[in-house]
């Protein structure tokens, strides 16, 4: 189960071949930051990560969902080539360009592996009262 | 939604979609299944994303879908999709994230009664010697030009730093090395993480198995590959790790532009494509192959772990340690292949995803070894049950562009399997029935528990009735390491 503060949140979404989740936020950045959080709830318990390592990422895409697309790939190589777990998600747009931090600690046990994160049923959108949701399917 | 209706049965295990059932269709769709498979696929949306695959741009006569079918991203698993060379689509979407998943297979001269005595020592060395599990480093640590090499030469670069033998590659798909790789289509990215993983086995549903050969089906075809009842044989099933991963990611992405660049309309994101005679179809090609040949080394590599794990714990223990190959193949990866359609010889880009390739008696590309009888199929099940070596047929080459199933498919979400089974009580449950298991991650194996998966009997019991493979023999599983 996710978390839910703040009117932003995640869940898990029952796939059969991967690993999905719905996400939710009160603004575009706060999806992103979600989306992250909830990628890597899939891999492990990140409420005990401490934000011991800090990177900064830019990001630049043709459309919404191809920048997160863009966002969470970034940081599954980062992951991957580090060998580091992360918790903790700054997302600003600026200039039309998205600036990601990340932080977290190296050599965190994971539980599964995310592979990537792909277009497949990809939505961004925002719902009456203003809230954004994201749904993401990964392939794991 | 696709109802049963809408699906006309054209033979015992065959269901057609008629091209009229959608204005985008471009060919028909078709699909192996007995009645239990065609209802669980039509309750997920894996006979619509059959539809959608029918949509591309060049495709040719229909598209296929296998028993293992599942709901994927873009095409369903067990998908085939067969596009006119040189100007219809490739697709990165319909090759799969996991390029060039695939099963390698060797056999041993020693029986299982031979080895019980050692099978838990054996295990363990395997399970310390074979790196598996998240992300982790590998044996062989490429430099630049190198990875290059690997890329370039696949399995054959293996062979040469010592691992496994000429003859390995003779029992290879394509010898272990695509023609086409071009190096310098991978991305910075895909090669960062492909550098330290080589010879490591991942996570998932990867593994390597020691199993034995419960029952021969064909006794002609087992004698000329050697096989015999109680032989022990390993199974490998891996891919190309991080770097096929990075290579479809970079490219799904890449092909979001060229969609419209080519006007090609899709009915989902994931089917993103490119004419293969386009800069970008010739680009993901070449990745593709790349990719596809660091799948084929990987394997090489383990294979020749396996072979000095069996050294170590069973030299001058039993009669004979030595492993020799059947052979290795790809179930996630697109091809360019002649077949007949409509009595003309055809040029064709064959995309397969989770759908191996299968071709019959006499076919010019298959080693001297396997001309007479056919191209082994190897078709892994799950750790509960067993694995399967079909032989590929000449209907399977009229009717199914020379393709079969590739294992059994899921019916569980992980999500599901997580919360219904636990990974200790899974271990417990399999050693009962004999079966030793090491694992990395007990949530990863919960995920992997055999009822998530469809029954492979029942999948190779449609692709055998079909006659799209014929079943040589089954093994059943004596010990399983996992990441």
């Amino acid at each position: 189960m996710g978390d839910v503060s703040n009117s932003a949140g995640f869940e898990e979404l029952n796939h059969v071949a991967d690993r999905a989740v719905h996400v939710w936020a009160p603004s575009l950045e706060a999806l992103f930051e979600q989306a992250a959080r909830a990628m890597f709830s899939l891999m492990a318990d990140i409420s005990t990560i401490r934000p011991e390592r800090r990177h900064e990422i830019t990001i630049e895409a043709e459309d919404l969902e191809t920048a997160l697309v863009d966002w969470l790939n970034a940081l599954l190589f980062w992951r991957e080539t580090q060998g580091e777990m992360y918790s903790d998600f700054r997302v600003r747009w600026e200039d039309g360009l998205l600036r990601g931090e990340f932080a977290g600690q190296p050599g965190y046990p994971t539980f599964a592996v995310v592979k990537a994160a792909t277009f497949h049923d990809l939505r961004i959108e925002q719902d009456e009262q203003g809230l954004w949701h994201a749904t993401i399917v990964f392939d794991t | 939604m696709v109802k049963k209706s809408d699906l006309r049965k054209i033979d015992e295990y065959l269901y057609e979609i008629p091209k009229e059932f959608r204005p985008d269709m471009r060919v028909p769709a078709r699909l192996y299944a007995d009645d239990a498979i065609l209802e669980d696929a039509l309750g997920d949306r894996s006979i619509e994303q059959l539809v959608n695959t029918a949509t591309l741009p060049g495709v040719v006569r229909y598209t296929l879908a296998m028993p293992d079918i599942h709901q994927g991203y873009g095409p369903p698993i067990g998908g085939v999709i067969a596009t006119r060379h040189p100007d219809g689509i490739i697709s990165p979407g319909a090759t799969g994230y996991d390029i060039n998943c695939g099963v390698r297979v060797l056999v041993s001269n020693i029986t299982a009664d031979e080895l019980r005595p050692h099978l838990e020592k054996l295990v363990n060395a395997l399970f310390q010697n074979i790196p598996s599990g998240v992300g982790k480093g590998g044996a062989i640590r490429l430099n630049a030009k190198e990875l290059d090499e690997v890329m370039v030469r696949g399995a054959g670069f293996a062979v040469e730093r010592g691992y496994g033998s000429r003859e390995d590659l003779e029992r290879t798909e394509e010898r272990g090395a695509l023609a086409g790789a071009d190096p310098a289509a991978v991305s910075r990215h895909a090669r960062e993480r492909g550098s330290p993983q080589l010879g490591t086995l991942g996570s998932g549903n990867h593994f390597i198995e020691v199993s034995v050969v419960e029952e021969v089906y064909d006794p002609e075809v087992a004698d000329a590959w050697g096989l015999f009842p109680g032989q022990i044989a390993v199974w490998i099933h891996s891919g190309s790790r991080g770097l096929g991963h990075q290579v479809c990611s970079d490219y799904v992405r890449d092909f979001q532009k060229a969609v419209q660049k080519y006007n090609i309309s899709l009915p989902d994101r994931e089917l993103v494509c490119a004419p293969f005679n386009s800069p970008e179809g010739q680009a993901y090609f070449g990745a593709m192959a790349a990719a596809a040949n660091y799948a084929w080394a990987n394997r090489q590599v383990m294979a020749e772990l396996v072979r000095r794990t069996f050294e170590q714990v069973l030299a001058g223990k039993v009669s004979d340690w030595h492993l020799r190959q059947i052979y290795d193949v790809a179930h996630n990866i697109v091809k360019i292949e002649e077949h007949d359609v409509d009595g003309k010889r055809m040029k064709l880009i064959v995309h397969r995803k989770g759908a191996t390739r299968a071709f019959g008696p006499g076919h010019p590309v298959l080693p001297p070894a396997y001309r007479d009888t056919g191209q082994p199929v190897l078709i892994p099940g799950d750790m509960g049950t067993g694995s399967y070596l079909l032989v590929g047929t000449e209907k399977a080459m009229r009717d199914a562009f020379g393709t079969t199933c590739h294992g059994a498919g899921r019916v569980w979400s992980r999500a599901q399997a997580k919360k219904s089974i636990r990974g200790e009580e899974l271990i417990q449950e399999l050693r009962q029935k004999g079966i030793i298991v090491r694992a990395g991650s007990m949530a990863g194996l919960a995920e992997e528990a055999p009822d998530a998966y469809k029954d492979v009997d029942r999948v190779v019991n449609v692709v055998h009735k079909a006659g799209l493979a014929r079943k040589v023999a089954r093994f059943r599983p004596l010990g399983v390491i996992k990441g």
